[in-house]
């Protein structure tokens, strides 16, 4: 099973971060899904679930610095 | 029909075929419990008894609110992709064989519990592929975004 206390987090061409959490059924892992379901040549972090805001009033102005995305590139 | 004794060792491998074995002789009360698996489906090329084709291959219950878009349960997915306010990517874990299928989608609450409940919210399907489709949420009343706490989404079509 996929760790859901887990999130990936990469920067789409809008400049507002992605945030992607595993499904709790999938048998791949947190790497395997960040290779798999980033987009093609984006790099990207996997952080725990708790670094990410859940006050979501400016979830749109969300960014991230390209320089900490260090974790992988998406397949 | 006559009977005919069983030989002393059993019945020897591949004895009984198909032109052995009556129609309606054997009874689905002989079947085993969770026997009849996915890929044992029927993909005839006569709509009406391909029974794969119907299957749902692609479901999921997801709180649209939360970051990430979480799911609640699902089925085939490999994750949820939160890409802004009201904006989800759903990932399969396994692709359809093409992105000519069918995909349902429904929302029920803009707030956490049993209130909230808002028919004037659309989801729209922004774009889909084999192997994810993207749902967007939108208030009718003004077109802007919207988090949804329940969005619901199947998917029928080729697998």
């Amino acid at each position: 099973m996929a760790d859901q206390t887990k999130r990936i987090l990469y920067m789409q061409d809008s400049g507002v971060i992605a945030v992607i959490c595993p499904a709790s059924k999938e048998t791949r892992t947190v790497e395997e899904i960040a290779k798999k379901d980033v987009p093609t040549g984006k790099k990207y972090k996997i952080v725990d679930s708790s670094e990410v805001p859940t006050d979501r009033i400016f979830r749109n102005a969300w960014e991230i610095d390209e320089s900490e995305l260090t974790d992988g590139v998406g397949d | 029909m006559s009977k005919t004794t069983i030989p002393t060792g059993g019945i020897t491998a591949d004895a009984i075929t198909d032109a052995k074995i009556a129609d309606g002789a054997v009874g689905t009360e002989h079947l085993t419990d969770a026997e009849i698996t996915f890929g044992k489906l029927s993909t005839s090329g006569t709509e009406g008894d391909n029974v794969k084709q119907r299957v749902c291959k692609v479901w999921i219950n997801y709180n649209g609110a939360s970051s990430g878009a979480p799911a609640r349960d699902d089925f085939n997915v490999s994750s949820t992709t939160d890409e802004g306010t009201g904006d989800t990517t759903i990932n399969y874990s396994t692709n359809l064989a093409n992105d000519d299928y069918a995909i349902l989608t429904g929302s029920g609450r803009t707030e956490a519990g049993s209130g909230g409940h808002n028919r004037l919210h659309e989801v729209c399907v922004d774009r889909y592929a084999v192997g994810s489709h993207r749902l967007l949420c939108i208030d009718s009343d003004d077109d802007s975004a919207k988090d949804m706490h329940g969005v619901f989404s199947a998917v029928f079509g080729d697998s």
